[in-house]
């Protein structure tokens, strides 16, 4: 003789149960979306604080070498303290003529190279920050024949985003 | 099974269907949002620095000997081998016009302003009024993406006759 088998099955308790279960797992994955929104906004937020980094850096790139080196030359064998000279604002770049003049320049609201605000940058700040370097790319406390200028990007309270590069007096 | 239980049982199949549908209405949700990012991105890369082919704004003008003409909505650079090259904006398209050909630089680009600079004899940047000294150019493009969301973009590029 076969035993009694257990043909109850579920109550509704425990299937409800079970349904609770299986909602609280499929509204967890509801972060993994919003998350991939945010991922995405960080990634305009990378592109547009990359080029705005780079119109940075060609406006410095087109300076003198420092304020010793004669006008519409690149480089003289010699060299200057890094920051700002005589008759240079420091709230205002187009009086910097030379590279290190930048160094600790900040921009609260992105502006272009004749200081006019572009508006549609009003949430991105910049800044720069100039040093000498030694042959090992090391910072160095004396002058040098290389300077690093790093401009950095920030977005929309996020970290900002620096691009280096090395500038020579050769 | 009694009325209670089927209720019950439907009211909570219904619930759950509810938190399904919202899960794939996020999903579609994020997939058309990264599309339009995606796109975007593309096109600006594609409009500042080109896609292999194509140069774009920022690689030719670095490439430039010098500024053809001041075009407010326009580049137009002479290319080191003497012919100019211009790019334009024509219906939501950035055009790369060069030696009789017109190609299509990028799409989804609804303006463009570009502006032009030089150092003058001090040292001092200012903004040119004559072709033959800017030196430097800064453009700003926006971009619209699928549902008439609007990107912004600014960069510059130095040309190649300064220092020289």
């Amino acid at each position: 003789m076969m035993g009694k088998t257990n043909q109850r099955g579920f109550v509704l308790v425990e299937a409800s149960v079970a349904y609770i279960v299986l909602s609280l797992a499929l509204v967890s994955l509801l972060p993994l979306f919003i998350l991939s929104i945010r991922a995405n906004k960080y990634t305009e937020i990378v592109k547009v604080s990359t080029q705005l980094s780079v119109e940075l850096l060609e406006e410095i790139r087109l300076r003198r070498w420092d304020e010793s080196t004669p006008l519409r030359a690149k480089a003289i064998p010699s060299g200057a303290a890094i920051g700002l000279d005589a008759d240079e604002a420091s709230n205002d770049k187009r009086t910097f003529d030379d590279i290190d003049d930048f160094n600790g320049w900040s921009e609260g609201a992105v502006v272009d190279p004749v200081m006019r605000p572009i508006p549609e940058f009003a949430a991105y700040s910049r800044s720069v920050e100039v040093m000498y370097v030694d042959a090992n790319m090391k910072s160095a406390q004396e002058i040098t024949d290389f300077k690093q200028v790093r401009v950095c990007t920030k977005g929309r309270e996020r970290d900002p985003l620096c691009i280096d590069t090395l500038f020579t007096n050769r | 099974m009694t009325l209670v239980e089927l209720v019950m049982g439907l009211v909570i199949i219904a619930v759950i269907a509810g938190i399904i549908t919202g899960l794939f209405k996020a999903g579609i949700k994020s997939f058309h949002y990264t599309l339009r990012q995606t796109l975007v991105l593309a096109n600006a890369r594609k409009a500042f620095d080109g896609d292999g082919s194509a140069h774009g704004l920022l690689w030719q003008a670095r490439e430039a000997g010098s500024v053809n003409t001041l075009g407010a909505s326009t580049l137009h650079v002479d290319s080191p081998q003497g012919f100019p090259v211009q790019y334009t904006l024509s219906d939501g398209v950035l055009w790369n016009i060069q030696r009789g050909d017109q190609t299509e630089q990028a799409k989804a680009v609804t303006a463009m302003q570009t502006k032009y600079y030089h150092m003058s004899d001090q040292g001092i940047i200012t903004e040119s009024v004559d072709a033959s000294s800017a030196t430097l150019i800064t453009v700003f493009l926006q971009m619209e993406a699928p549902r008439k969301k609007s990107y912004s973009f600014f960069s510059g590029g130095q040309l190649r006759n300064y220092f020289q």
